[in-house]
């Protein structure tokens, strides 16, 4: 027995002494970079929820990496490259995080359960009371979505991976992942993490945004409407299966997404309390829990690192920015139009962030006129966003592999 | 890069309308459960 077999005891120092210089400096950045994030969401800076685990998961799978049997180095959390049934069943075995990332991660499962507690916190209500108004409000703040797009192809991605990244402009987190999922298997990895990052970012961001394109003067504008209208649970549930059955027709692709959401929607007006302390506890704090779990075990050095990473670091902050100026830009045309009478904040709530950036354009208004609500007008921008971010994956998942 | 900024104009367009086809069926919603229901809808001046 040697010097090298006692080092041998210690994979994880072993693997790293033997690694490129690339993969060593990735591993080590890496393990700092999840400390920092869970430093980030313990501060509130970033979501805590997420970034714990997932800034946990980052350090622990670039710290604890091994030798396999194979002679290759690895690590006993997830393989998400494995491919071949014969191979995955026995990662199955072995892998303490393969079945969730299998069974629950890769179809889009888990993005399906965290809709489905989304559509158990929203109120519909708050769009049925203005449906034209939010949805405005709501294309406008698709912007980014829109614009990367080209972008990206302008910068040399393929057009899947374009859309999936121009995704990031909805600022909704399971539709990026489905999209990527869908579109670009390859590069869905650092595309989640990219957008789940930056979605963090959007609490600390978006009001810097604000203050600089609206003038306190106009955050300061109280919104009056001339009509309230009482919208009962019977109304929204009607609106729950009728549109989820119009937008499945209409696009049979996006069909577990919209399901998802409105099953969530239905089971809270049709009054089903136990299952709505289900799907809006267990479900989706479990299905968290286990997304930035995933995220983070995925964001192993030899996965993540990829040519086109800085290219999609980029490409997101961009879409996320598009995004806010757009929602804006909406809320300044609905200004104009409403004869001056409208708050131009309520806009960047179109940005699909539930329910982040409805209470962002609320603070940012409270801070220079305290008694103003715009909340109710917010929230509805707000739920209108999920459900154009929704459509616009269905167009992206269906219309994009037509092109060559 | 056309075929880019074609689907994005296409992507646009679909969504516009698919969105403002959402909130027709709102206010279909509306009217047809305050005609056929009734009773549960009030408006109140704020």
């Amino acid at each position: 027995m040697n010097f090298s077999d006692l080092f041998g005891i210690f994979q994880g120092l072993q693997t790293l002494a033997h690694a490129s210089p690339l993969i060593i400096a990735a591993r080590v950045g890496f393990m700092v970079l999840g400390l920092f994030l869970v430093y980030l969401g313990k501060r509130g800076i970033l979501e805590p929820l997420l970034m714990v685990p997932m800034g946990l998961g980052m350090s622990a799978v670039n710290a604890g990496v091994l030798v396999l049997d194979t002679g290759a180095p690895g690590t006993l959390f997830v393989d998400p490259l494995a491919t071949g049934d014969e191979r995955i069943f026995a990662l199955l075995q072995i892998d303490f995080l393969q079945p969730i990332y299998t069974f629950m991660f890769s179809n889009g499962l888990i993005a399906c359960f965290v809709f489905m507690g989304i559509g158990v916190l929203l109120d519909v209500g708050y769009v049925l009371a203005r449906p034209f108004l939010s949805m405005f409000l709501a294309l406008c703040a698709e912007l980014g979505t829109f614009l990367t797009f080209p972008v990206a192809v302008a910068l040399g991605l393929n057009f899947n991976d374009s859309a999936s990244i121009a995704m990031v402009g909805g600022a909704d987190g399971p539709m990026v992942l489905y999209t990527s999922l869908m579109l670009s298997r390859d590069l869905f990895v650092p595309i989640g993490v990219v957008a789940y990052l930056y979605l963090g970012l959007t609490y600390g961001g978006y009001p810097y945004l604000i203050k600089f394109l609206v003038p306190p003067k106009l955050r300061a504008i109280p919104v009056v409407d001339r009509k309230v209208l009482v919208v009962t649970s019977e109304e929204k549930l009607a609106f729950a299966v009728i549109g989820c059955t119009v937008l499945c027709l209409l696009f049979p692709v996006a069909a577990p997404l919209f399901f998802s959401l409105f099953l969530g929607v239905a089971v809270r007006e049709a009054g089903l309390h136990y299952f709505v302390d289900f799907i809006g506890g267990p479900l989706l704090y479990g299905a968290t829990l286990f997304l930035g779990l995933t995220l983070g075990v995925l964001c192993e050095a030899t996965t993540i690192l990829n040519p086109k990473v800085f290219l999609l670091l980029f490409l997101g902050i961009f879409a996320l920015l598009m995004s806010g100026i757009g929602g804006i830009a909406g809320g300044y045309i609905v200004y104009f139009f409403s004869g001056r009478k409208f708050n131009p904040v309520i806009g960047i709530a179109g940005v699909s962030c539930v329910p982040t950036t409805a209470k962002v354009a609320q603070k940012c208004v409270s801070e220079v006129a305290p008694g103003v609500l715009i909340l109710p007008h917010a929230l509805g921008a707000n739920i209108s966003g999920v459900i154009t971010s929704a459509i616009i994956a269905a167009i992206y998942v269906t219309l994009v592999p037509l092109l060559k | 890069m056309n075929t880019a900024l074609l689907t994005t104009l296409a992507a646009v367009v679909i969504t516009a309308g698919v969105s403002m086809l959402v909130a027709g069926l709102i206010k279909a919603l509306h009217f047809i459960t305050r005609r056929m229901i009734g009773g549960h809808h009030k408006e109140k001046r704020s």
